[in-house]
């Protein structure tokens, strides 16, 4: 979780990172900018945090969510061998594909 | 399906401008009703193709019988174009293979008879895909269907197996035999294990665990002596089984090739039907490989020449009617330095 | 449903060096003059220097007769190679491989053989120069990073001038009928965001590179930054640096048999491993590839010359891949213009390492195992008919 957090400061450039719930391995805070062209404006996001070795599943997926009750997506950062972190969004329902 | 409208099957290419092509694709509905117009134009022009009859047009109709004991047709009297590239003669007789009689029936250009009795295109399929897969056939009617000329090994072996068995050991488009022979020195160098010179090697010997890096020399002046010291882990050698028994599903020709039958060039492609499960393991895709088709690769660009590759084949990937096309290709890293 | 965000994921494709902006932002503008500029920083091929010979000048005698002397007692002459220093995080949850903290040493060996990754960038540490630059301190050279960024701000404002383009277009084919009277309004929808969106433009995209966060002052010490980042060696890049180039120490590690158990403990581990020497030993640059969902990316030079022309997935000699996974895998790659690789090792158990005491035991080792490369792409046989 230091590591993304880290990560997040000091090379996303976001701000407020805090952990929010250290079980579920939830962070929060502020990007830079829009995750979304589509997005009203700039609000708090979510982050999970797994490692490359750690298996996903629909009952995590179930379980970030329901800590995150308020939120429709969650920020999820996956730590490599290397230390490279590649983020995704994860929406809680379908979501329209963006344009590139 | 061009090449073949000449034979009396529908030429889809009339159906003309209002199919919607391959391309740019408007990102989402935007309520208008251009848009919409233009969708309904082109599913109408599909709705007007697949209403139209199958048309079988009695002056070209081939006649064949299914012999029931050989599980292959038999023609009565050859007709058309079909026969270039289609089937293979046998005492005075022309005969077919299983997808060769359903494809012919299913695009109306033949009628096949059981006992003198015609059977309809269902009877037919009934019948033939209980001697080749429908996997089998999908492929071969989906290269059919977009010109190709397609060949069934077992039959290119059998008949000419001389002609066959010379060209699948020869490079192809090779320039000339001299050249050949320091390619395949060249590519036998860069799949063969490396043995240091016998210098190096009684050095490892007196001093082998003294040295505490690969980089063993006092000093280097390359860095090419630097990455040899390097080398370990090489490509494995082909393990070369003496008879060929192993052979592909399918040889396909490009629509223009000059094609005889009786002396067939080189393929273009060798085909190999699977059906979508798991990738084979890599024994199998070595076999394979064994016969596959060997490319002439003169690239001296490490990147070119790795990716051209040396030796390569198709696997078609059936899953439920739909088929994917893997070009598989084998390869070694030629060295950077 | 899970969907990558090209914009925000430190993940990065199409990082092309040097695209054309307000010069404010960019010293080069052509790939050619970025790689001209690359071919000097990144000379060496390895951490690893040469005992050069001197000039030779064939028609001076003097000159062939010190070539002559150079060349047959150089050899012999030992040159001694900087060793770096590295240690293993034992705090964090386990993060394998091995650190380096000093940003000389990081420097070094990122820049002779792209070895290892900025904890805080994307590839070449390059963290420090950059907030320098956007807290208004001297940071010297622009970085990669940065040139993405400027990359990044063009497409945006691309983008804003497609949608521009396409509401100007919908309003035109409006004019000609709406199927349903409810969809009238998403053009009104798409008119008012548009003109909040040119509101918040000007602050949207500079603000990120001027503002200074409450973060940022905590960092500065006695008007200096802190140097927050390390150099993050992958365990096979360790194990490379250490027993092949013999480059490197790491805090703890005593032996060859002890650095094998610490960073490969699993027959999978040891199988990269040997692919990643297999290319690395031919010249490559091998980096991981978890970007593109394989195992390593496979680079003729390195980053700053070209993009990963090979994207490898590591396979043990029973592997069967299923045809989904492969799929999925090709349509990314080749995207990338990438080819598809899978690299068969062909003896699945990692060595004992008990057994392993010195380099040449590695060695050996090393060379029972043997890989077999496959290529797999996609074919069209509709667009390969002549």
């Amino acid at each position: 979780m230091d590591t993304v957090i880290e990560n997040l400061v000091h090379q996303q450039l976001w701000t407020d990172c805090k952990i929010y719930n250290e079980d579920a391995n939830l962070i929060r805070g502020t990007p830079p900018r829009k995750l979304h062209p589509e997005d009203a404006q700039i609000s708090s996001e979510y982050v999970l945090v797994s490692h490359m070795r750690d298996s996903v599943s629909v009952r995590g997926y179930t379980k970030t969510f329901q800590s995150v009750h308020d939120a429709s997506r969650v920020v999820h950062a996956v730590i490599a061998e290397d230390s490279t972190i590649a983020y995704y969004i994860v929406y809680k329902s379908l979501n329209p594909p963006r344009r590139n | 399906m061009e090449s073949d409208s000449d034979d009396g099957g529908q030429d889809w290419t009339l159906l003309g401008a209002n199919v919607l092509k391959r391309g740019e694709k408007d990102h989402a509905p935007d309520g208008t009703v251009i848009q919409q117009t233009q969708l309904q134009k082109s599913r109408e022009v599909m709705y007007t193709a697949l209403s139209e009859p199958v048309v079988i047009s009695e002056k070209n109709l081939v006649e064949a019988d299914w012999d029931s004991v050989r599980n292959i047709g038999r023609v009565r009297k050859q007709k058309g174009t079909f026969f270039m590239t289609m089937g293979w003669s046998e005492h005075e007789n022309v005969y077919l293979y299983p997808e060769e009689v359903i494809y012919l029936c299913q695009r109306g250009s033949m009628r096949c008879y059981l006992n003198n009795e015609p059977l309809s295109v269902e009877g037919v399929m009934s019948i033939c895909l209980k001697y080749v897969s429908t996997e089998w056939y999908d492929v071969y009617s989906n290269f059919k269907k977009l010109g190709f000329i397609v060949r069934r090994c077992e039959l290119e072996t059998r008949k000419v197996s001389k002609a066959q068995v010379s060209t699948t050991q020869t490079v192809p488009s090779q320039k000339s035999g001299r050249k050949n022979d320091n390619e395949i020195k060249k590519i036998k160098n860069e799949l063969s294990v490396y043995y240091p010179p016998i210098i190096t090697r009684i050095a490892w010997f007196l001093l082998g665990s003294r040295f505490n890096s690969f980089a063993w020399r006092p000093s280097y002046i390359v860095y090419s002596t630097l990455f040899k010291d390097l080398t370990a882990v090489k490509v494995r050698q082909n393990i070369d089984v003496a008879p060929q028994k192993e052979r592909f599903d399918f040889f396909v020709y490009k629509p223009g090739t000059k094609f005889k039958k009786s002396d067939p060039p080189e393929a273009d492609y060798r085909i190999r039907v699977v059906s979508a499960d798991q990738v084979p393991e890599l024994n199998k895709i070595e076999k394979e490989l064994q016969i596959a088709q060997k490319v002439g690769n003169f690239y001296k660009d490490p990147v070119k020449r790795m990716r051209l590759g040396y030796r390569t084949f198709i696997y078609a990937v059936v899953d439920n009617g739909v088929i994917s096309y893997v070009k598989v290709t084998e390869t070694g890293a030629p060295s950077v330095y | 449903m899970v969907s990558d965000d090209p914009f925000f994921n430190s993940t990065d494709s199409g990082s092309g060096p040097g695209i054309q902006l307000d010069g404010r932002f960019l010293k080069t503008t052509t790939n050619k003059g970025y790689n001209k500029r690359a071919k000097d920083v990144y000379v060496l091929p390895l951490p690893f220097s040469l005992n050069s010979l001197p000039a030779l000048i064939p028609h001076n005698p003097l000159s062939v007769f010190m070539y002559t002397v150079a060349l047959l007692s150089k050899p012999l002459r030992f040159t001694t190679q900087k060793r770096h220093k590295a240690y293993i995080d034992s705090t964090s949850q386990g993060t394998p491989g091995a650190f380096v903290p000093d940003l000389q040493s990081a420097m070094e060996l990122w820049q002779q053989g792209f070895f290892g990754k900025g904890t805080l960038s994307r590839s070449e540490p390059s963290w420090f120069g950059r907030t320098s630059r956007r807290l208004g301190l001297d940071g010297g050279e622009l970085t990669l990073e940065e040139i993405t960024e400027a990359r990044r701000a063009k497409r945006r404002k691309f983008k804003k001038e497609r949608e521009q383009q396409q509401l100007l277009e919908l309003k035109q084919k409006q004019k000609e009928g709406v199927l349903n009277p409810a969809d009238a309004n998403l053009l009104d929808k798409n008119e008012k965001k548009q003109i909040e969106d040119n509101e918040n433009n000007a602050a949207d995209s500079d603000a990120v590179v001027t503002k200074v966060r409450k973060e940022d002052t905590d960092l500065i010490k006695d008007g200096v930054i802190e140097k927050l980042e390390t150099l993050h060696l992958h365990p096979c890049e360790a194990v490379f640096l250490c027993v092949c180039l013999g480059v490197l120490e790491i805090d703890g590690i005593e032996t060859i048999q002890q650095l094998l158990q610490t960073f490969f403990p699993e027959d999978s581990d040891w199988q990269k491993y040997v692919v990643y020497h297999y290319f690395r030993s031919l010249g490559w640059c091998v980096r991981d590839g978890i970007k593109f969902g394989v195992d390593w990316l496979i680079y003729k030079q390195g980053p700053p010359f070209q993009h990963a022309e090979f994207a490898v997935s590591v396979q043990p000699s029973s592997g069967r891949p299923d045809w989904w996974w492969l799929h999925a895998n090709m349509r990314v790659v080749n995207n990338a213009k990438k080819a598809m690789t899978l690299v068969y090792v062909t003896k699945e158990e990692r060595p004992d390492y008990t057994k392993i005491s010195n380099v040449a035991a590695f060695r050996k080792a090393l060379s029972q195992y043997t890989v077999k490369i496959l290529t797999f792409s996609r074919f069209t046989p509709s667009r390969c008919r002549d």
